[in-house]
């Protein structure tokens, strides 16, 4: 059997030519064939497409080059731009808070409890925004669930219930459906985390939130990076949650102000521009990524 | 570790017996397949898999209808647009039928060469007498289509809670001060019953209904006129409830938010059907008006089968079809004129649409969406 | 750590309100799904019953029920995402283990990781029209491999960073190991670093799979006419049926729950805990 397998590898070798012929060249060059096809797929697929809505976005509706849309953007939707851009980013912070207490309380608590909260805490990962988006629309209206609940509490009165049809139930929304898939992840950086030195630490006297400031968190900063990175992007290109959840009163987010440009004006030229203001949005936090990254000399 | 590559070949192998599967339901025995895309709400996909659909192929066997379904609203009848501009330069376009809102014919008539005037070819056009098969948003559509039933918003209200409604815009206005909170609308994004509610708003305060939606022209100058009517709309606003759309509305009515609110017959009639309104709910029309749109039939230029396409229309068209399915089964209001259908239904039956919106209400304060330029410039105006 | 009883009682209390925020949301699709009749002031419907469950599975038509049969719908979301999973795994594992492993200059390893981020983040509709107007020209809407291909396009960033940060968790002393024995890559590959990361990579595999179940943008613009998915139907039935769409909700759940549970072990969160770096 490994006389086979050796006589294979060895046909193998001679073909690819590893180690025989130029093996410095290859090595070079390995690591980009394998990234290839990945790569080819979203520059075909994707890049051209936005790169044409990019370019459409510079096109006036008289066909000229300008910045037309892009001043009837900003005039119509510096509004929305700024609410999206403030959601998003409330959105995040909540949720990365959240995750990164609920991840240490996971990492750090035993217990019958402890392990429900770690099965169940997944279920939001697994619906899609536009199920999420359906259920909070019943759960949060004026007369839903969670206000007929209040009410029955006894903590509000139910002719003036809570109104949540605004940022606070999107970020409600958003908070409830990112959080577990960042719990999930951080924790996984958590889990990394050897307990000696949560031992060596306490030994030392540090108190919980000094473990969780000065040694949970620093050495898992760079999941938590990727994490915020995933999350905060995937919330400003939300289409289906605040669509059903706002839909057309203002302030809403730029998505649901391309669909409405595209769908009662068939304007396209500021409908890209608004596009192109969540580009930049997006580039932003990425780049900050990647250069934290770096700097981390993470990727050397 | 082998085991698990070997399921997952199982898995390849389960998925790609699933999709075969799946495909040759799909394929038919019959020679011929229209592809029938409609706007609208499920209950048009309901309309088309299982009523005209089946009827068509009893009437000609070798052809067979597959209904396609892409969402309520504009936004539907915007993806039906790309679509058709999408196949513009194919010989042979993928639709063979659309179902649209009044706005694709703007927008198609505009871009030129997209549809096939097929509407004086077919025997069931001497039945059209509503001026909105000629125009469409100001635009001249006549031949391009076919009304298949009309629809107007109407204000929906609890007579539980509202004993005594408003009927006139001057009402509603003193009515909401009293009840602030109690009336609630889309406001002009979101959803048509809202955006009609506004337009009506504002024929009712210029007075200048006949120029905007009928004969025009557009006349910028007009634009300025409204800047008054629009601050006193959003005053307005203050006192009511601002909905996300049109379903949000009756969401809203649903579950005792608001008691009153602008909604369109076809979705009220649904949700009333589907026991999500108090059926103690009622209809008013309030003066001066609210618009209505049809929904029309239109066919791509470039369809592989103009012949059964045409057909297609003149079942839905046809006054028994109209009678039995669009007027009996769901209550719409026809497309063609009712007094072609009096004779294949009941009058009970036919009372019933009228009911609370009686024909003559309807022909006074039934309008139309403004001109399409006038449309646009109210529709940012409002923003 | 020891717990008190004052501690214990405000887990418990936590744990509670937890729960209900967890759940509540999802109580209210059920309730719709089987209300025939529910209007204010009933905190609970009127009438219950399992009509719109019999009409999404196509076992009763009724016309006063918007509803439609949504069983070819689902099963052909099935089939795309389990294809869709095939070759993203195929592509990305290469992918991932050069990123992770082998030598690439930092900036164009951070270069290549965020485009595969693009088409997640960026607002998907004008993105995707154009997409559809490219597809268009070389035939490829309403088909069915269009659809696979915006699918591919959306997955991947899952993939890829999930399969690199896998790689990048395993020791490079493992596979040191094995070639200093005179292993080839290849051989090493496989024999050693592969069964370790399967874990981390079955996890990247799973979010796949609900990145393809769940696509709708893209699948709405390149599928139709022909290719009717699961979250199509569930958009075109949203709001305005809300009975049909807690069905046709419930239906898609069902896939990514089952796939949760089978999964359990594996997505123990140590496996992504490499994801960092």
């Amino acid at each position: 059997m490994s006389n086979n397998l050796k006589n294979e590898l060895a046909v193998g070798k001679s073909e690819i030519g590893v180690g025989v012929e130029r093996p410095r060249s290859y090595t070079n060059i390995l690591p980009y064939i394998l990234v290839f096809p990945a790569v080819m797929v979203i520059l075909l697929l994707y890049l051209y497409p936005f790169l044409s809505s990019f370019w459409k976005s510079f096109i006036s509706k008289e066909g000229v080059l300008s910045l037309a849309n892009y001043n009837k953007t900003l005039k119509l939707y510096r509004y929305d731009i700024l609410f999206t851009m403030g959601v998003t980013v409330l959105s995040t912070l909540i949720a990365t808070v959240l995750s990164i207490l609920v991840a240490v309380y996971l990492r750090l608590s035993k217990g019958w409890l402890t392990n429900g909260i770690g099965v169940l805490y997944r279920l939001p990962i697994f619906l899609p925004f536009v199920v999420v988006a359906q259920m909070m629309r019943s759960f949060l209206a004026p007369h839903g669930i969670l206000n007929l609940f209040l009410a029955k509490l006894g903590l509000i009165n139910i002719e003036n219930p809570l109104q949540l049809f605004n940022w606070v139930g999107l970020t409600f929304g958003f908070v409830w459906k990112e959080a577990p898939f960042m719990i999930l992840i951080i924790l996984g950086g958590f889990q990394m985390i050897d307990n000696s030195y949560l031992e060596a630490a306490k030994s030392v006297g540090a108190k919980l939130p000094q473990i969780i400031t000065k040694v949970l968190i620093p050495m898992n900063k760079p999941t938590i990076l990727i994490a915020v990175t995933l999350v905060f992007c995937s919330l400003v290109g939300c289409f289906s949650f605040p669509y059903m959840l706002i839909g057309g009163k203002t302030p809403v987010t730029i998505t649901v102000d391309i669909a409405f440009r595209v769908n009662y004006f068939g304007d396209y030229g500021v409908a890209n521009a608004l596009g192109v203001f969540s580009y930049i949005m997006v580039s932003l936090s990425a780049l900050y990524y990647v250069r934290s990254m770096m700097r981390k000399g993470l990727y050397d | 570790m082998f085991k698990k590559f070997k399921n997952f070949w199982v898995i390849f192998l389960m998925a790609c017996i699933i999709l075969v599967g799946v495909f040759t339901l799909g394929v038919s025995a019959e020679n011929i397949k229209l592809v029938y895309m409609t706007a609208g709400d499920v209950n048009m996909l309901a309309l088309g898999q299982q009523v005209i659909g089946p009827q068509f192929t009893e009437k000609y066997p070798n052809v067979s209808v597959m209904t396609v379904h892409v969402g309520p609203g504009n936004a539907g009848s915007r993806l039906i647009f790309e679509k058709i501009m999408a196949d513009k330069d194919k010989k042979e376009g993928d639709i063979d039928i659309a179902m649209v809102h009044q706005i694709f014919l703007k927008w198609a008539i505009e871009e030129g060469d997209l549809l096939l005037n097929y509407a004086k070819d077919i025997n069931t056009w001497k039945y059209v007498t509503s001026p909105f098969a000629k125009k469409s948003l100001g635009v001249d559509v006549e031949g391009y289509c076919m009304p298949m039933f009309h629809s107007q918003t109407v204000l929906a209200y609890n007579p539980k809670y509202v004993p005594d409604p408003p009927k006139t815009y001057e009402e509603i206005v003193k009515w909401t001060k009293e009840h602030p909170g109690k009336f609630g609308y889309n406001g002009i994004k979101g959803g048509m019953s809202g955006v009609a509610f506004a337009v009506g708003w504002i024929y009712w305060k210029t007075g200048k209904y006949e120029k905007y939606a009928v004969t025009g022209p557009f006349d910028k100058a007009e634009i300025a006129t409204w800047e008054e009517p629009i601050k006193e709309l959003k005053e307005f606003n203050k006192n009511v409830t601002l909905t996300g759309g049109n379903v949000a509305t009756l969401d809203a009515l649903n579950r005792g938010e608001i008691w009153m609110g602008p909604v369109w017959v076809d979705m009220f009639l649904s949700w009333m059907a589907e026991g999500k309104l108090d059926p103690a709910t009622r209809l008013l029309l309030p003066e001066p008006g609210m618009p209505g749109q049809p929904m029309y039939f239109v066919i791509p230029k470039n369809t592989a089968h103009p012949e059964e396409a045409k057909k297609f229309v003149e079942l839905v068209t046809s006054p028994a079809f109209q009678a039995e399915e669009i007027v009996k089964r769901f209550n719409w209001y026809p497309g063609i004129d009712g007094k072609y259908i009096k004779d294949f239904v009941s009058k009970e039956t036919f009372d019933v649409i009228y009911q609370d919106v009686t024909q003559e209400i309807l022909s006074k304060y039934g309008l139309a969406f403004p001109l399409g330029d006038y449309n646009d410039a109210m529709l940012e105006a409002c923003e | 750590m020891q717990k008190s009883v004052f501690g214990k009682t405000i887990e418990i209390i936590i744990f509670i309100v937890f729960i209900f925020f967890l759940f509540a949301p999802v109580l209210s699709l059920g309730i719709w799904s089987v209300a025939l009749r529910w209007y204010w002031p009933y905190t609970l419907p009127q009438k219950i019953g399992f009509d719109y469950w019999l009409q999404a599975l196509g076992i009763t038509k009724s016309l006063t029920l918007g509803a439609v049969n949504v069983v070819p719908a689902f099963l052909l979301s099935l089939g795309i995402a389990i294809i869709v999973v095939v070759i993203t795994m195929a592509i990305s594992i290469p992918a991932g283990y050069a990123l992770a492993k082998l030598k690439i200059p930092g900036f164009l390893k951070g270069i290549i990781l965020v485009l595969f981020l693009l088409p997640q983040a960026f607002p998907q509709q004008p993105v995707f029209l154009n997409l559809m107007l490219m597809f268009n020209k070389i035939g490829l809407t309403g088909t069915v491999l269009g659809v696979i291909f915006v699918h591919l396009v959306v997955s991947l960033v899952y993939a890829v960073w999930i399969t690199t940060s896998t790689f990048s968790s395993i020791p490079p002393e493992l596979e040191e190991a094995a070639r200093s024995v005179g292993a080839s890559r290849l051989k090493a590959f496989f024999r050693v670093t592969l069964p370790i990361s399967t874990p981390g990579l079955i996890a990247s595999a799973v979010f796949v799979f609900l990145t393809s179940m769940d696509e709708f943008t893209g699948t709405f613009f390149v599928g139709l006419p022909f290719v009717t998915t699961l979250p199509m139907t569930l958009y075109s039935a949203s709001g305005s049926n809300i009975q049909f769409a807690s069905v046709t909700a419930i239906l898609l759940l069902i896939p990514s729950i089952l796939f949760m549970v089978l999964i359990q072990k594996f997505l123990k969160a140590e496996y992504l805990g490499g994801i960092g770096g």
